[in-house]
């Protein structure tokens, strides 16, 4: 363990130092980053400066959803952006690098890809929307919704990494398949409103095979609504440890038949 | 070489068999090569039909919860589903497929090649974002379209002429597509990495293309600031022309407009690359 924690303070520093080296981009990114989510934030502001209820769901609840699955989507992009490097290092064959090594190679993929300190501006604002939701809908806040906020926000991030690392594995079978993680990706975008606005299929698929709703719209009817969403509301923390489960099942597998590109 | 010729069966046979092997691997690699940029065009079709869905089900809910929106419910499912199937405001995957090439090339050092190489720089991005073009019109977004007509019941092009429109439309939204990302490229060149600039550039366009919340929804002062600048050529003018917002003579002068707008940023660009290609450092090697 404390092996690793040094490991990890190693890439920390080494990520500076190439962050530093870029600092020009660093700075647009971070202006853009800032621009997108205001932009997400002013098209709710937008639709509801035009109607009162999204079929029931009401302004601050739908902020309380956005504000859950920006934070998990941040956290994910901040500390867990390793699968997007995975598809690349297996074609060029570098992947054998890190299995010679003696760390786990998805410690050092986690390590290597240590932070996107562009999304802290997108993990803060969507502390914001959370807290700013929950103070405007005067609801008296229990004991254990800070712990719980937590769970699901961790949940949700966990969720994105194992369901982007899955895709990712595709990568040992077939050339190119960023272009599929994308979809994967924003699929989180379908979760920042509230489930029950899209079809039956959208819904299933947004629950049980990429259920970034788990992180979003059943914690919030949970803590908004209570009793109808209790089980849900309680499976939803679930989901990212499932899923994390599921994911290093497929990784091992695909790295036990690894046969490297030889170039 | 020996075993080949002594290989049962008459000699030109061997060759030939020696030959397939020979070109068996090229064979192979070059279609996988064809093969990864069909992946490409399918998950793209498969994220425009998402983006689609997911506008389509959001301006429900909203048109089903009674809002007096400044479009008939017909007029904006069509242009918002439309937005995410034809427009160049999202970058689509092969658009990215360049610029990750340059992006590569920048941060590698690899751009030394193709800059050397005796074929002009801009006009080999040129041609090579043309073709691009041509194969995404023709294996995503018709194919979404489509989809688009089949599934979200979008209507059909206001008229003959806005038809013939919208598809002219798209092509002058082309040239200034492809102007807006040598900028990028160019931009680049100063930031050593198109990482920052390429997300940047989605912010604008996102808001100021018109593709992600119609124009006529936009606060007055936005909406006039939006219509006088560019970026509105990549989304928003076909989209109005192919739904009949824009029609008869206004079809002619808003072609003129998105044409003129090229023209001045692509002399831009090519101004700004005489300048730049000196400045480029080349970093790795």
């Amino acid at each position: 363990m404390r092996y690793y924690l040094g490991l990890y303070g190693c890439y920390f520093r080494l990520f500076w130092k190439i962050m530093l080296q870029y600092r020009a981009d660093l700075a647009v990114f971070f202006v853009a980053t800032l621009i997108v989510d205001a932009l997400n934030l002013a098209f709710i502001a937008l639709v509801f400066g035009r109607i009162e209820r999204l079929l029931g769901w009401g302004v601050y609840e739908v902020v309380l959803m956005y504000g859950l699955i920006r934070a998990a989507t941040a956290v994910s992009v901040l500390l867990l952006n390793a699968p997007w490097i995975v598809p690349g290092l297996i074609r060029s064959g570098r992947l054998d690098t890190l299995l010679v090594r003696p760390a786990s190679p998805l410690f050092q993929l986690i390590g290597s890809e240590c932070l996107e300190p562009t999304t802290v501006s997108g993990l803060l604002l969507g502390g914001a929307a959370i807290w700013t939701a929950l103070d405007r809908l005067a609801i008296p806040p229990q004991l254990w919704w800070p712990a719980y906020i937590l769970l699901v926000v961790g949940s949700g991030a966990v969720l994105q990494f194992s369901l982007l690392l899955m895709v990712a594995c595709l990568g040992f079978r077939f050339v190119e398949v960023r272009s599929a993680m994308y979809p994967v990706g924003w699929f989180a975008e379908f979760a920042r409103f509230p489930t029950t606005i899209y079809s039956l299929p959208l819904q299933v698929l947004l629950t049980w095979v990429l259920p970034y709703a788990t992180a979003s719209f059943y914690p919030a009817a949970f803590l908004l609504r209570g009793e109808p969403y209790r089980l849900h509301g309680l499976l939803a923390p679930l989901a990212g440890p499932v899923f994390l489960g599921l994911a290093l099942l497929v990784w091992r597998f695909a790295l036990r038949r690894y046969q490297s590109t030889g170039s | 070489m020996q075993r080949e010729i002594a290989a049962p069966g008459p000699p030109h046979t061997a060759r030939l068999r020696a030959a397939l092997s020979r070109h068996y691997g090229i064979a192979l690699a070059s279609f996988k090569e064809k093969l990864v940029y069909r992946f490409e065009f399918f998950t793209a079709l498969l994220a425009s039909t998402l983006t689609a869905a997911l506008q389509f089900y959001l301006w429900s809910a909203v048109e089903a919860s009674g809002a007096g929106l400044a479009m008939p419910r017909e007029a904006l499912m069509t242009y918002v589903v439309l937005g995410q199937v034809f427009s160049f405001t999202r970058v689509g995957a092969v658009q990215r497929r360049v610029l990750y090439r340059v992006s590569d090339g920048v941060t590698s050092g690899g751009i030394a090649t193709d800059l050397v190489r005796p074929v002009d720089y801009q006009a080999l991005q040129f041609g090579e974002s043309l073709g691009l073009f041509l194969a995404e019109m023709l294996l995503t977004n018709l194919p979404a379209y489509g989809i688009a007509l089949l599934v979200f019941g979008i209507a059909p092009p206001a008229s003959g002429a806005a038809a013939l429109g919208f598809a002219a439309s798209l092509c002058a939204g082309f040239l200034l597509a492809f102007a807006f990302n040598f900028l990028l490229v160019l931009a680049s060149f100063w930031t050593y990495s198109v990482r920052g600039v390429m997300r940047a550039q989605k912010a604008v366009l996102d808001l100021l293309g018109g593709a992600v919340i119609p124009l006529a929804l936009f606060p007055d002062w936005l909406r006039a600031a939006a219509l006088a600048l560019p970026f509105q050529g990549l989304a928003y003018t076909p989209l109005a022309i192919y739904t009949g917002t824009i029609q008869d003579g206004a079809i002619g002068w808003a072609l003129l407009a998105q044409v003129g707008w090229a023209a001045a940023l692509i002399a831009l660009t090519r101004l700004v690359w005489l300048r730049a290609h000196r400045r480029i450092v080349i970093q790795g090697g």
